[in-house]
């Protein structure tokens, strides 16, 4: 029997609150920053919830002749030149799967509030940043776009994976991205998903998220057309699973089955144990029900080893930054699996009895990793999971 | 088991044509345009007065729990699956939740519901806008509907990528059982037909009738199909996707067929006819094959239409093998291979 086609990541590109740049985005989760400050690009409408992950001052580096970018897809530019660079290679044959929640409603919002030409409400097409990346960055390979909420760009590194897996792609640009928007806000406020403390994932005092806007790349590639063109893997992309927890639009199952269940086919699409992963990058939102669900989801999948296996949530600092929240993850597993550190989870302070993990805090841990697992979750029951070992 | 044993077990849709397979095999024999001066949708200032309208419907006596609210998109998925299911005698089903998946597309999701939402915050404030209907604006509100309706937990993907959405979908499910990641995958497509929707594909300067509707198609393996006791339709050999620039797409058109012909290992002499959009049917040119265009028919079902003519071309069996051919503006090509069953 054939062994599967192994997939590399070989180049990683991030707009965040923290600015722009992988390693601005990890060297800020190290030192513990937080990304979250007063949100102040429109207007709020006295609504409770005012803080959020703005990106201020952050000009997509367009090139010359391109035409200018709505807010979501030049996060989504940047990150994905920042990839590009990294991976070296060209774009002949380069593929590209987008995901978000909101594509680029930011531009259409203008447009149906009556603020922009009647023209702009094509950008409510969920597929314009694909669009404009592919037009962008000439690119010759298959592309596709997903929408999973907020697990959306773990999904598209799953979906990535398959293509490549499958043949249908020699290489593949996985971006995932969301902006800030008017609706974004008002709904996610609305739904009492946001805190007006600071989140606190895995604290007892947990009162809920706050969310951000940026994007994430991963470039995806198959072994032998890395190998071919002398590419430099960073990690390998060793399983996925996608899934749906079939529960409810806005609030996970008991012991959140769903995530579970996609971790663990994640594990063992990898052809691997539970047994295997020595680190958790969980969703780790920071709302009561999500935080709980997935501590017990750890605990059923890795039994007695759920309290001493290291788990961090990058959200605790970044905040939620919605379609690009799992794709940002997996991208810190890979950094923490090179690196053989994990970032610790901001603002924790009281450890809750019932959502029981080893949770990396205060300072970052030092450790040596082999297989690191990411898992997020969405509304509409969206799961999905991804699992990195060493390049 | 054979490489081509991924099989179409059952199928339905709603569209202009008709609610489920037998109104629709009449009309689609028929062959007239089901485009009319719209009855339900509102229709944009300066629209022709033509579209591709579902007949009416109660979701209620398709489906057995009542709905708080839906999204036309939803509602039409939600119907097709329901009909889907019962054609292929997995209501109840056999196979576990989570080696069930679904696989979705739809070009412009939610978007009736994203333009209410919207409304009340531009007319009252942010502060109040309505809660409920923020969760059925996501893109994903559809598939997910699904997947909570018959508890469906397995490998999940929404395609949102234009008028390929669907074709994608039927893609990943194909993938989804070669991979042995599943049982069984429903796959199709839905697009509601909307004020928001119209007046942005207006503004896109997209100015053919719009067409709505919903195909599901459950996709297995030929053997699990024949142990439940049915016949399979069609095989499901293969597909692809290509993408270059707008401009391109006939040479990208070109290169999506002879990819999916060679993931389904047929020459193009063995290809009776071929369903596609409108863009692709005029990228084909002189194609070899018949061409029908659904878009006559239908008005343009954008990211549902590969699934409807894949359903569309299992109405006529002897017609096949087909190719389901979709394209769109975006300069992406993604084609489907089906065959009649062995």
């Amino acid at each position: 029997m054939t062994p599967p086609v192994r997939i590399w990541v070989t180049g990683l590109g991030a707009v965040t609150p923290y600015g722009a740049g992988v390693d601005r985005l990890w060297q800020g989760l190290l030192r513990g920053e937080s990304g979250i400050s007063d949100f102040d690009r429109f207007d709020l409408g006295g609504l409770a919830c005012t803080r959020g992950g703005q990106i201020r001052g952050y000009t997509p580096p367009t090139r010359p002749g391109q035409p200018a970018l709505d807010l979501a897809t030049g996060f989504a530019w940047g990150a994905s030149l920042e990839a590009l660079e990294q991976a070296g290679g060209g774009t002949d044959d380069l593929g590209l799967v987008t995901a978000s929640n909101f594509g680029a409603l930011d531009e259409g919002e203008r447009a149906l509030a009556g603020e922009a030409p009647a023209t702009a409400l094509a950008a409510c097409a969920q597929d314009t940043t694909t669009r404009r990346l592919a037009a962008g960055l000439a690119l010759g390979g298959p592309t596709a776009t997903l929408s999973l909420s907020c697990a959306a760009s773990a999904a598209a590194l799953a979906h990535g994976a398959s293509l490549l897996r499958a043949g249908r792609a020699a290489r593949l640009l996985v971006v995932g991205y969301d902006a800030l928007s008017r609706c974004a806000w008002s709904g996610l406020c609305s739904l009492r998903t946001m805190t007006r403390d600071r989140i606190r994932p895995f604290d007892l005092n947990r009162s809920g998220t706050l969310f951000s806007e940026g994007a994430c790349a991963l470039l995806l590639e198959r072994d032998d057309v890395c190998r071919a063109r002398g590419g430099r893997p960073l990690a390998e992309l060793r399983g996925w699973a996608t899934g749906n927890n079939g529960f409810h639009m806005t609030a996970p199952p008991a012991r959140a089955a769903g995530s579970a269940d996609v971790m663990r086919r994640a594990i063992a699409g990898a052809g691997l144990t539970p047994a295997d992963v020595d680190h958790v990058n969980a969703h780790g939102t920071g709302t009561k029900a999500n935080d709980l669900t997935e501590a017990q989801a750890l605990e059923d999948l890795f039994g007695p080893r759920a309290s001493h296996l290291p788990v961090t949530a990058n959200k605790g600092a970044v905040g939620h930054l919605l379609g690009a929240a799992g794709g940002i993850e997996a991208m810190v597993s890979i950094c923490s699996l090179r690196e053989g550190v994990i970032p610790p989870t901001l603002h924790f302070e009281t450890p809750d009895p019932e959502a029981r993990v080893d949770l990396v805090t205060g300072a970052p841990r030092t450790v040596s990793l082999k297989c690191v697992l990411s898992n997020s979750a969405g509304f509409g029951g969206c799961n999905a999971a991804v699992l990195f070992t060493p390049a | 088991m054979p490489a081509n044993d991924i099989v179409i077990s059952a199928f339905d849709l709603l569209s202009a044509l008709g609610i489920g397979r037998e109104e629709s095999a009449a009309a689609w024999a028929e062959g007239g345009s089901a485009c009319f001066p719209p009855t339900r949708a509102t229709m944009p200032e300066g629209a022709e007065p033509l579209a591709g309208e579902v007949p009416d419907f109660t979701l209620v006596d398709i489906l057995p729990t009542p709905k708080a609210y839906l999204d036309r998109q939803s509602e039409l998925l939600l119907a097709a699956t329901a009909l889907a299911r019962r054609a292929g005698r997995i209501d109840p089903s056999p196979f576990p939740p989570e080696r069930t998946g679904l696989a979705i597309g739809s070009a412009w999701g939610a978007l009736q519901t994203l333009g209410l939402f919207f409304d009340d915050y531009v007319k009252k404030g942010p502060r109040l806008v309505k809660p409920i209907l923020f969760p059925h604006s996501y893109a994903n509100a559809a598939i997910s509907l699904a997947a909570m309706e018959w508890e469906i937990r397995g490998p999940h993907l929404n395609f949102v990528s234009g008028a390929a959405a669907s074709t994608q979908a039927l893609i990943a499910a194909l993938d989804t059982l070669r991979n042995g990641e599943a049982d069984l995958v429903l796959a199709g497509g839905a697009e509601g037909l909307s004020l928001p929707r119209w007046r942005a594909r207006l503004a896109a300067g997209c100015d053919a009738p719009p067409g709505e509707g919903a195909a599901v198609l459950l996709i297995e393996r030929g053997e699990t199909a024949r142990a439940r006791g049915l016949a399979p339709l069609a095989h499901l050999l293969g597909g692809a996707t290509a993408s270059g620039a707008p401009q391109a797409i006939r040479e990208t058109v070109s290169r999506a067929i002879t990819a999916a012909l060679e993931d389904a290992g047929l020459r193009p002499q063995a290809i009776k006819r071929c369903l596609a959009n409108r863009l692709a049917a005029d990228a084909l040119g002189d194609a070899a094959w018949p061409v029908r265009t659904l878009d006559d028919l239908l008005g343009d079902t954008e990211g549902a239409g590969g699934a409807l003519m894949a359903a569309c071309a299992l109405l006529e069996p002897e017609a096949l093998p087909a190719l389901i051919l979709t394209a769109g503006a975006d300069g992406t090509a993604s084609a489907v291979v089906l065959r009649q069953a062995d």
